[in-house]
């Protein structure tokens, strides 16, 4: 039963603060819609839908059971899945693993967020805390990454500095692409002056919140060949979010990354990740954190990264192609951005990346979601089998 | 009364506030609640590993093994790393948006759990990781068996 | 390489109206333990490869609630998703992680605690914000509209409607596990007070209810090591309707008989009643069990009525539906359809106990979403 599977067709929204033209279920066939052009199908085509949102924080229960009409999928099969930041990530692999089943045709992954909706709910909410104890802090992400980027400053010895790099790094790769939300012309003057929310955490070194959406078509090879002369194919994928710790207190630099990406490489054939990967869309929602992915997914060592972008060695056509779309700090709508990732992955893979391509053959694309306090989930794509 | 026209926005937003109320059962953890309302401090232990943890889990993920063993883990520790929000954020006793002068810590206690707080500090540059810290406590009769029942933590000398 | 999917352990709670003694944690923490128990399966490699757990965080409290949950059920640097919706979807996804190869074995959990939070308010949420919300439309006035609707079109009466319960608490009295098991008299059933026109209070699920419900998959090489009485999945579908309750004949149950129809396909099943030896339903009003049974073409449109009228349903019949007493008897919502089908892998390994249907050997398991029932799952299984 077990499939090979490619994508075959990707599509996202022009991320926005707010998108206050749109309600909810629009915003999401807009994306769909953008991806059933691009692998010139249409939902008839569709057999599966898998979905989801981190639907608590723009105040929902069980949103899919609306969009499901207004992407006219009445009458499908699918389900709805949610893991908090991580969700966009695991609505792929969902989506991977029905179309590996070779049960159906095609089966399409959406993933969205409506961040102007939510009015505070996803503070208020506890932003991703537990009811009985970090609930009663005033605890959020930021808190969780001046958390990170406080002890990486400390193993590593960079500077605040190397965090403005980072961040203007990200914003000239947002300046080259056309959906991102936030491409703001930053200098490095800007970043170190602008508001402290937690120190070190600046208002510019956070993701911003995001209204936005995006989708992407699986096939099995068979269909995937039929579809398209450019599938994506989907090498490997993992979803791992539990690292042993459930506060920033026990272990402020909580994170599967490092131990997931090995265990992908290794059932892979991977050896040198720099060199057997040459694209890469990994979930930051933080500059600082950055620094440490770099080093969690193998590209250089522990507490070193800082070095690479003083040696101005990270961008879209050096040495380092990290985060070539510009990022989690450009765009984040919570729940779609792994989807976000995987469709930029995509589009590296195939060539289509316009502006924001990475030069040269993309044989391989990695992939990521995060979520909490250093959830993971991979997804690795291929060129060709 | 006006004579202009007035025209119809060609977006529309609209609120819808709703109140939900939780009625959450601690269980397992309430030994734990109850232990910060008679000014102690008890964790969860790992019979495998030793390992200590706050919030108690009912489990220790890395063995799956019930963990019953409840540890006093004192009342003095060492801080591990601090930050001030710079935003306001919300209260979660009163409910109320504020303003926090008290930098939140991640604090080692004596019994090898970790655990988040207040410090009574409020210049951050005055902390060192390291540093012995000692639980301030709210007045017994003011304990819910809340994360703020330790009001905060006092740099002492060590 | 994944053969058949088999499901090789099952576990649920007792299912009570307030756990004000047990944190969620502790719910599951007792089913993952228990199916582990039952196997010799560990967290770890070469053992239990992922979960898929099924809840809703807005039940459990604030943004993100799983996050400090999942370690509960293994998922320390291993795989696990959660699925958004009633816990037959995750038996669906969970099945599908095995066919694709991608997993051997995989664990399945499904948790809810109705007495943290109105069950009105969450289901009231469900509607979409924009028109249905605002008329006050909720889960039981939609289904309230359904009945209305389908009792009127189709004749069925209330006291057929009556009967549904009367069986399922009768039902309920040979399980150890449910929480109502009173016996009930047609005229108790349509003397309780009014709910929703034309639903009673007494014609509604229970609630609240909390409780937990777990399962262990494997694929088909793996299963037969792991136990000799495995019990094979051979059918699964789903199928979303509208939501606008508008928009859709609500005497019918259309994207039940898609679902049905696909699971049915999958298991090579032509004649449903004939060919299923017990059926275990999700039925949160009473006039739910007769309209799924048409949906699941156990009889005609519009014979829901005339079919438990029949007593081909009740315990000795052609087909029993709901031995074990079923949601009216008192399930949360979102474990429902895991327990259904658990309850169905209980019957068909012959370890029913009073409740058993002798000598079973299909069964059908459904789940439902959404408000009417407008997403439908259907599970086929055959030991």
């Amino acid at each position: 039963m077990a499939e090979r599977i490619a994508i075959v067709g990707v599509g996202q929204t022009h991320h926005k603060s707010k998108r206050l033209d749109v309600t909810t279920a629009e915003m999401c066939a807009e994306a769909v819609e953008r991806c059933l052009e691009d692998a010139q199908m249409t939902m008839k085509d569709i057999d599966n839908i898998v979905m989801g949102s981190f639907e608590v924080a723009d105040g929902y229960y069980s949103p899919d059971k609306w969009i499901i009409p207004e992407l006219g999928a009445v009458g499908k099969s699918g389900l709805e899945m949610q893991n908090v930041g991580t969700t966009g990530g695991v609505v792929a692999a969902t989506g991977f693993n029905i179309a590996a089943t070779g049960l159906f045709d095609a089966v399409l992954c959406l993933a969205w967020q409506k961040m102007d909706e939510a009015a505070g709910a996803f503070g208020r909410g506890g932003g991703g805390t537990n009811e009985y104890w970090t609930g009663q802090f005033p605890m959020s992400p930021i808190t969780n990454f001046a958390r990170r980027a406080y002890a990486y400053m400390d193993r590593s010895g960079c500077t605040e500095e190397h965090f403005a790099m980072v961040r203007v790094k990200q914003d000239q790769c947002a300046m080259k692409n056309e959906y991102a939300q936030l491409r703001l012309g930053l200098t490095l003057e800007k970043v170190m002056n602008d508001a402290l929310l937690a120190w070190p955490i600046r208002r510019l070194h956070m993701c911003p919140t995001t209204a936005g959406a995006a989708a992407c078509i699986v096939c099995p090879e068979g269909k995937a060949k039929k579809v398209t002369n450019k599938p994506v194919w989907v090498e490997d994928w993992y979803t791992c979010h539990q690292g042993g710790s459930l506060t920033m207190a026990e272990d402020p630099t909580s994170s599967t990354l490092a131990y997931a990406s090995n265990l992908v490489y290794k059932r892979n054939g991977i050896t040198n990740p720099p060199k057997d990967i040459q694209a890469w869309e990994v979930y930051e929602p933080a500059s600082p954190a950055e620094l440490r992915w770099i080093e969690e997914v193998g590209i250089c060592e522990d507490y070193t990264a800082w070095k690479l972008f003083e040696q101005n060695k990270v961008g879209i056509d050096k040495e380092i192609p990290f985060n070539p779309s510009g990022g989690v700090t450009a765009t984040n709508p919570i729940g779609a951005t792994p989807v976000v990732r995987l469709v930029e992955a995509a589009l590296q893979v195939r060539g289509d990346a316009g502006e924001h391509q990475i030069p040269g053959t993309i044989n391989r694309a990695m992939a990521t979601g995060y979520g909490g306090q250093g959830e993971n989930v991979i997804m690795l794509l291929r060129k060709t089998l | 009364m006006t004579t202009e026209q007035k025209q119809d926005p060609e977006f529309i937003q609209f609120r819808y506030p709703r109140e939900v109320t939780y009625h959450h059962a601690l269980g397992y953890q309430s030994k734990f609640a109850n232990g910060l309302k008679q000014g102690r401090i008890l964790a969860t232990k790992c019979p495998v590993d030793g390992r200590c943890t706050i919030p108690p889990r009912i489990v220790c993920p890395m063995h799956h093994v019930r963990q019953t063993e409840w540890v006093d883990q004192g009342q003095r520790g060492r801080l591990i790393s601090a930050f001030k929000i710079n935003f306001p954020m919300f209260n979660s006793r009163t409910g109320e948006l504020q303003t926090w002068e008290n930098p939140i810590i991640a604090v080692e206690l004596e019994g090898g759990a970790r655990m988040d707080g207040w410090c009574m500090e409020t210049d951050p540059s005055k902390l060192k990781t390291g540093m012995l810290l000692e639980a301030v406590w709210r007045p017994e009769e003011e304990r819910q068996g809340r994360a703020d029942d330790i009001m905060y933590w006092k740099p002492i000398e060590e | 390489m994944a053969g058949r999917v088999g499901i090789v352990a099952v576990a649920q709670t007792k299912f009570e109206g307030k756990t004000l003694d047990k944190h969620t944690a502790e719910l599951m923490y007792d089913v993952t333990r228990d199916v582990m128990g039952q196997t010799g399966l560990e967290f770890k490699e070469g053992s239990i490869d992922g979960t898929v757990a099924a809840s809703y965080d807005l039940l459990s409290g604030p943004a993100g609630a799983y996050m400090f949950l999942g370690y509960v059920v293994g998922a320390y640097q291993r795989e696990d998703e959660r699925v958004l919706e009633d816990g037959a979807l995750a038996v669906y996804y969970g099945a599908m992680q095995i066919l694709s190869g991608h997993c051997d074995t995989v664990l399945l959990v499904s948790y809810t605690k109705e007495s943290a939070i109105d069950k009105n308010l969450y289901e009231w949420v469900g509607m979409d914000q924009i028109y249905q919300r605002r008329v006050g439309l909720d889960f039981v006035s939609a289904a309230g509209l359904q009945a209305m609707r389908y009792t009127t079109k189709y004749g069925i009466t209330p006291e057929q409607c009556a009967k549904v319960v009367v069986k399922a608490r009768k039902n309920a009295s040979n399980n150890p596990n449910a929480m109502c098991c009173d016996s009930l008299t047609v005229d108790d059933v349509l003397r309780s007070k009014m709910l929703c026109d034309p639903i009673r209070v007494q014609e509604a699920k229970p609630t609240p209810v909390d409780g937990a419900c777990a399962m262990i998959l494997a694929s088909e090489d793996r299963a037969k090591k792991i136990t000799d009485k495995p019990v094979w999945i051979t059918g699964l579908g789903t199928c979303y309707d509208q939501h606008d309750l508008g928009w859709r004949e609500l005497a019918d149950c259309e994207s039940l008989t898609t679902a049905a129809q696909r699971a049915y396909k999958m298991a090579g099943i032509k004649d449903p009643m004939k060919e299923f030896d017990v059926a275990e339903i999700s039925e949160q009003y009473s006039y739910q069990e007769l309209l799924w049974s048409e949906g699941l073409g156990f009889c005609g449109k519009g014979e829901g009525g005339k079919l438990i009228d029949s007593g081909k349903t009740d315990m000795g019949g052609e087909l029993p539906i709901n031995p074990s007493g079923g949601m009216l008897s008192g399930l949360p919502v979102c474990v429902a359809g895991m327990q259904r089908a658990a309850e169905c892998v209980l019957q068909l390994r012959g370890e029913a106990g009073a409740r058993q249907v002798s000598g079973a050997t299909k069964a059908v398991a459904h789940g439902v979403d959404g408000p009417a029932g407008q997403l439908q799952c259907v599970i086929t299984l055959e030991n």
